[in-house]
């Protein structure tokens, strides 16, 4: 039985196979004998296509006439992706759409047309956690504008008098009854709308001394949050008391460090040191890991640091210097992880180039070269094991692995739940013409026999 | 150890490759550079490393090169073009200067022809690649619609200046366009005057001159005519005009008639009548027939007073008018629509200048005032010698001999010194002077008035004016005009300055002699013609090696970037280094002193420096 793994290459159709095909089907045929669970034969496959991601030859977007702010992805099927773009207007696209090559995804609709769209650029965009029946745009004209998906129009707006840089929702608000949105203001200020009431809860005074650039809530514990500014502070929050903070993210405090009993004892209200910084320059991305026990944050500073978001210490992962443009815009660059993998990467904007770095190692994985400016948003499809990247060449790049083995490839039992995972890569990409002429591949020397 | 020398070929291949500026790359070594390439990929990357580097390089002839080199492996190679793909953002920097802040290095000339190339050869590229290379279709699409490189007409500039020339136009449009309007208005008003002027100078020319109209055609032979045609006929006519002053107005040249002459009239007679066919003989004559007639008007008081007008209203025609109808007609042919105005200013302008001929043919000479006139330019300088007394140069310059010559040039050059006027005889002694007994005179004494006031004597130091330069080389240059350095002797290209007419032609003969005696001596092996005989005679060439062009070859045909000397940098290494400045200074210093201590000598509170 296990000697018949080791033989598979040999029996499929005598077809030469890349490396990777070949442990993508030595993974199906482990699960089918039970030598693997099922969770890590999905973290398996994930990995071994993600191995192998570039520059998407079959699939792409239109290049829009703006650059492109901000992207994400509906959480509930991980379907439609919005594109916030910088003159204020936003276009949403249908991911799961199969396209042959040459065509663009379909612009399912977009916000040019209609005339309640922001005036200035759109700094972030998010859709409702629950549904996609409705989403939220928070721009720089200094409105959060609540959209209603079927009709295209604002259902609330709210005017904060400040620039807002960005806002997040809860995603645990399946869970519980919360309907806050946090916003981050220009004057340092996280702000709190409630949405069944309509108004504004209350106000974090987070940093005074600069703007905050970022708000994200845990995905674990709905009254924790974070925010980070351009002081280059990190703080974290519970909501339930906005007094003070619990704590601030301070660089120097790492895993290795010990509080002492003395020192413990005699700072019981307020544990921040008000010198305490994350980064030594402003900081301009901020995710949680998706299992929300790590916070990442990326600084002006060129670096990118993991934190254990229970303790709050600098876990000193090394992820080397990070290439930023010496002209970085004022708003967050949006940072992503990968989920469902053996190990999740986090995927960071650095100049026109996208990285991958393994979260926990440091490792640099990926660098991605594709745009030709500064990018400034990046998200991951877990459904389609897809990267979407928008940058101010006004343009949203896909990049998945173009394996045509793994895409092609239907394994004999076709029951499992697993196998939902390639049955719908194979109806992903497949393309009416999928012979690519590759006559303008080759070498052509020709012109040289004289 | 092959592998390591054709890696050194490959090398020196391209490097010399990119030497070749702006020229067209040389087939065979391209075709080499192929040849390296096609053996094994191993090749391909090194060549892509040094035409990076060459690419890098601070001279925008040799990124010129090295963007052909490129263009070619690009259409051939799979690999080259997926590693030039991987950094397609820097090769767009370096070569369509997509980033403002590192422009394209000089010459400038080859910085603009590389952005064309560049421009060109990635559209190219963008069609036959750009299905297979996604990156290569990202990139063209980001070059034309964020940088808004343009691809179709191929501009170098960059949108900025695009944009920059476009309101330019725009303005001078709009300038142009109200001008217009403004020309249109004048030129109706002043149509009517134009036409007033014109017809009273074509008036007072009739008055001057009679009218063809005046005269019978039966009255013309077709020889005679052609020779004397007004003069015979005016006698005739003269009866007839009530104004006389036609009449002594014209005095020309004899024609004398000579027995070939007469043949030459039946000749000509047949060739006008069609009988001739043209041989030889009738060019000939018609060559020996060198007739000047000269023709002028007369002008003396009968006619002074229509001259004068005529002068006027010509002057008013031309310094006014004809200024005015020149700006209409640019103006107007810068403007599409404007094409009948435009065709209206030209007649107007044709009507001027046909009635401005006609008086210029009329040559009005005043013969009493031509004498006095002063062709050449007669060098005078102005005289004063110890009498006081300027002499005319002109009348006895030559009746002189040397020693009296040297003298006045010397006297030219002295100092005027008046004794009475600086106060050395008879001096005014004051009041206080005279009651002061040690100053008085003494009868007794006899004493002379230089030695009593001695100590009124000052030095009085002598610098000299300064003498303008008056006269200008006036050579006549290439693009037409004169030289125009100024010189109190000899300009430093054209030698000696010497008289010269209005078209810069030497006036004295003399003098151009000289000048041409003080060329310089071609050197026997130097001279190009005769080294062409020697040449041709027996096969030597005998041309002195060119060390400049060796040179060149050795560089390539590359402009040199540093050596673009400027005019100011030359006059100012002569000029403004230590040496002369300091012996400038010192001789200003001089001056300076001399005249302060005229002028502050005796002052004992403030002693100048010795």
């Amino acid at each position: 039985m296990f000697s018949s793994l080791k033989s598979i290459g040999k029996n499929d159709k005598q077809r030469s196979l890349g490396d990777g095909t070949k442990s993508f089907i030595k993974n199906f045929y482990a699960k089918d004998l039970g030598l693997i669970s099922s969770k890590s034969f999905i973290q398996n496959s994930n990995t071994i296509i993600l191995n192998q991601i570039k520059l998407s030859k079959t699939r792409s977007i239109k290049s829009q006439p703006h650059s492109i702010t901000w992207l994400n992805l509906d959480n509930v099927e991980s379907r439609f992706l919005l594109a916030a773009k910088s003159d204020g207007n936003f276009v949403c696209v249908d991911t799961f759409q199969n396209c042959s090559t040459k065509e663009n995804l379909k612009i399912l609709f977009d916000s040019s047309s209609s005339r309640n769209g922001h005036v200035h650029s759109i700094s972030c965009v998010q859709w409702y956690p629950i549904d996609s029946g409705m989403f939220f745009t928070s721009g720089m004209d200094q409105k959060f504008k609540v959209w209603d998906t079927n009709t295209l129009s604002v259902v609330d707006e709210y005017n904060l008098k400040q620039k807002i840089y960005s806002h997040h929702t809860s995603m645990s608000m399946a869970n519980t009854n919360k309907t806050l949105i946090a916003l981050a203001l220009d004057n340092g200020q996280v702000r709190f709308i409630d949405l069944n009431c309509g108004s504004f809860t209350h106000t974090l005074k987070a940093h005074n001394h600069g703007h905050c650039v970022s708000v994200q809530w845990s995905p674990i514990d709905p009254n924790i949050l974070t925010s980070a500014g351009s002081d280059g502070r990190i703080l974290l929050w519970d909501i339930r008391s906005s007094k003070s903070c619990l704590n601030c993210l301070d660089l120097e405090k790492t895993i290795n460090y010990r509080i002492s009993k003395a020192v413990k004892s005699k700072n019981t209200i307020s544990a921040v040191s008000s010198k305490a910084v994350s980064h030594t320059g402003p900081v301009i991305g901020l995710s949680y890991t998706n299992d929300g026990n790590h916070i990442i944050s990326l600084g002006k500073d060129n670096a990118l640091r993991l934190w254990n978001s229970n303790s709050g210490l600098n876990t000193l992962v090394n992820y080397g210097k990070i290439a930023l443009n010496s002209v970085v815009a004022e708003t967050c660059l949006q940072l992503s992880c990968t989920e469902m993998c053996s190990s999740n990467y986090v995927l960071v904007p650095s100049g026109p180039n996208l990285l991958g770095f393994d979260i926990m190692n440091g490792d640099l994985k990926y660098n991605l070269k594709g745009h030709f400016d500064s990018i400034n948003c990046s998200v991951y499809n877990p459904a389609l094991k897809e990267i979407y990247t928008g940058s101010k060449d006004k343009n949203v790049l896909i990049w998945r692995s173009e394996n045509e083995e793994i895409i092609k490839y239907k394994p004999n039992t076709s029951t499992h739940s697993g196998s939902s995972l390639s049955t719908l890569l194979a109806n992903m990409g497949r393309s009416e013409q999928n012979q690519t002429t590759d006559s303008n591949n080759r070498d052509s020397w020709s012109d040289d026999e004289n | 150890m092959s592998d390591f020398e054709s890696r050194e070929n490959l090398e020196s291949l391209i490097i010399d490759l990119c030497k070749s500026g702006l020229a067209p790359l040389e087939e065979d070594k391209l075709k080499k550079i192929k040849a390296f390439c096609k053996t094994s990929e191993e090749n391909l990357k090194l060549s892509y490393e040094i035409l990076n580097t060459q690419i890098k390089k601070e001279h925008s002839e040799i990124r010129y090169a090295a963007l052909q080199i490129i263009d070619c492996l690009f259409q051939r190679s799979h690999s080259f073009r997926e590693l030039l793909l991987d950094d397609f953002q820097v090769f767009f920097e370096l070569v369509l200067e997509t980033n403002t802040d590192e422009p394209l290095p000089p010459p400038k000339k080859a910085a603009i022809e590389l952005k064309k190339l560049a421009a060109k050869t990635i559209k190219v590229w963008n069609e036959k690649f750009g299905n297979e290379y996604k990156r290569l279709e990202l990139g063209f699409n980001y070059l034309k619609n964020c940088k808004k490189i343009d691809f179709v007409s191929f501009s170098h500039q960059n949108i900025a200046q695009r944009v920059h020339t476009q309101k330019q136009n725009e303005k001078q449009q709009i300038f142009l366009n109200r001008k217009f309007t403004e020309y249109v208005q004048e030129m109706n008003d002043l149509e009517v005057d134009i036409k007033n002027c014109v017809k009273q100078l074509e008036q007072s020319i009739n008055i001057l001159v009679p009218h063809e109209n005046l005269f019978n055609n039966e009255d013309f032979n077709i020889t005679e005519s052609k020779r004397t045609p007004v003069s015979r006929n005016i006698q005739e006519e003269i009866s007839d005009f009530e104004d006389s002053d036609s009449d002594d107005d014209f005095v020309e040249v004899p024609v004398k008639r000579s027995k070939e002459e007469e043949v030459e009239h039946t000749n000509l007679e047949l060739k006008y009548l069609g009988f001739f066919n043209g041989t030889s003989s009738t060019i000939e004559e018609l060559k020996n027939t060198n007739i000047k007639i000269d023709l002028f008007l007369n002008e003396n008081d009968e006619n002074k007073v229509v001259i004068d007008i005529m002068k006027d209203l010509s002057k008013e025609l031309k310094n006014l008018y004809l200024v005015k109808i020149n700006k209409w007609i640019k103006n107007f042919t810068q403007i599409r629509q404007a094409s009948e105005n435009l065709k209206k200013a030209i007649e107007i302008k044709n009507m001027v200048q046909a009635v401005l001929k006609k008086i210029d043919n009329l040559n009005i000479k005043n013969e009493e005032n031509e004498q006095k006139k002063i062709t050449t330019p007669i060098l005078s300088l102005p005289l004063k010698n110890s009498e006081g007394t300027s002499k005319n140069t002109n009348q006895n310059f030559e009746n002189l001999d040397e020693k009296e010559r040297k003298r006045l040039e010397m006297l030219k050059i002295a100092p005027v010194i008046n004794l009475e006027e600086m106060g050395y005889l008879n001096p005014l002694v004051s009041k206080v002077e005279a009651q002061n007994p040690l100053f008085q005179r003494r009868d007794t004494e006899v004493t002379h008035d230089l030695i009593e006031n001695a100590h009124r004597l000052t030095k009085k130091t002598f610098v000299g004016t300064f003498e303008p330069v008056k006269w200008s080389c006036r050579a006549p240059l290439k693009n037409g005009k004169l030289c125009p350095r100024m010189d109190r002797f000899k300009c430093p290209l054209h030698g000696k300055i010497v008289a010269r007419d209005e078209m810069g032609n030497i006036v004295n003969e003399i003098d151009r002699i000289e000048l041409e005696k003080n060329k310089k001596e071609v050197k026997p092996w130097e001279d190009a013609e005769l080294l062409a005989d020697i040449n041709a005679a027996t096969g030597l060439n005998l041309e002195p090696s060119d060390k400049k062009k060796a040179k060149k070859r050795k560089s390539g045909n590359l402009t040199e970037l540093n050596k673009q000397e400027t005019t100011r940098e030359r006059l100012e290494r002569r000029l403004l280094d230590v040496k002369s400045l300091r012996r400038i200074g010192a001789v200003l210093d001089a001056i300076e002193r001399k005249q302060n201590y005229e002028k502050f000598h005796h002052n004992y509170n403030y002693a100048l420096q010795s």
